[in-house]
């Protein structure tokens, strides 16, 4: 099992990540390839893709495709033309996206959205799991959401999920921040949410921190990993036996201010403490 | 019965792009055409992710004029 970090274009993140990247402590590195399309990456990022890649440490994660959106645009098409040449550019291990929704009608932007479980929904997301699939040509995966509207929402996602990625053989993208929004958001004990999931699918693990709406927790990536949800990554990685990556996440643009770069260093070396039984 | 779901996320984004409390999203949805099963789905949420919505659609959403 390998630790590292979602990388950001931003100069604060460079700035703060470095450190890390120099000692050799980032062991494998996830790019979300779409955040560029269209500009491209820097060049010092692309090299650091091809380093990564070529030792077979480079994951890849989309987070614009929309997966569940029920209208078929020639966005999502265009998407995954792209995703075609992407694959072809980089060695990624795998590609995740997120489940959920973000673009409808007049919307081709946004955030991911929940949905509930049907049968009929259940059906169209098989149909385009095949479809990226067929594009990616490595393993594809689908990252928990943190968004619920309610705990139905929340106990049948696992469900979703796994119907989703079963016949693709596709894996489960477990964001512990995520899982800990829903956990405090809607009261639910560990072990009843970790019940809920596919376990066995989990092939990555993603860290972050967040920030609180008065009580509700939010998936904000811009502060400190808290406790709760260190606690929450010890309690996963007991459960998962098939987990290869752990992925920390921070928002480039929130690490603005030097004073911030030694925490999110000390962040991400805690994690690394928890995945390698230190 | 089918869903007409294309129909109902629209609904759903012009919704919580207009609005700013759980309030404000339930009485719209109300008034709208979502039809039964996706306004019994929001029937059942609770109101702060509602409202958290609201403020994902406006911070991320990209609407065509």
């Amino acid at each position: 099992m390998h630790v590292g970090l979602s990388l950001m274009t931003e100069p604060p993140f460079v700035a703060a990540a470095m450190p890390l990247l120099e000692a050799g402590e980032v062991e494998v590195v996830e790019w979300s390839f779409d955040t560029t399309w269209g500009s491209g990456p820097p060049a010092w990022l692309q090299g650091l893709l091809d380093h990564f890649g070529d030792n077979d440490r480079l994951l890849g994660h989309g987070v614009s495709w929309s997966m569940l959106s029920a209208e078929w645009t020639p966005r999502h098409q265009q998407w995954l033309d792209k995703l075609r040449v992407e694959v072809a550019t980089n060695r990624y291990q795998h590609v995740s996206e997120h489940f959920g929704w973000m673009t409808a009608g007049r919307f081709s932007r946004g955030a991911p959205m929940p949905l509930p479980y049907t049968p009929q929904l259940v059906q169209m997301g098989q149909q385009r799991m095949l479809k990226l699939k067929e594009a990616a040509g490595v393993p594809i995966g689908l990252e928990l959401l943190a968004l619920a509207f309610n705990r139905r929402d929340v106990l049948e996602q696992g469900r979703f999920l796994d119907d989703l990625l079963r016949p693709v053989d596709g894996f489960l993208l477990l964001d512990v921040h995520n899982l800990y929004c829903q956990l405090h958001n809607f009261r639910f004990e560990l072990s009843e949410l970790l019940d809920s999931l596919p376990l066995q699918r989990v092939r990555q693990i993603h860290v972050s921190g967040g920030s609180w709406d008065g009580q509700f927790r939010r998936d904000t990536h811009d502060h400190a990993v808290p406790d709760e949800v260190i606690a929450v990554l010890e309690g996963a990685l007991q459960r998962c036996p098939n987990v290869r990556a752990v992925i920390f996440e921070r928002l480039g643009d929130t690490l603005a201010d030097p004073t911030t770069h030694e925490p999110f260093r000390a962040d991400f070396r805690r994690i690394a403490e928890v995945v390698h039984g230190g | 019965m089918e869903v007409d779901w294309a129909h109902v996320q629209a609904e759903l984004l012009e919704i919580f792009w207009q609005c700013d409390t759980a309030a404000e999203v339930r009485a719209a949805a109300a008034a709208g055409q979502l039809g039964p099963e996706a306004t019994q789905w929001l029937e059942r949420s609770a109101d702060k992710p509602l409202e958290v919505a609201c403020k994902l659609v406006k911070r991320w959403g990209h609407r065509r004029e």
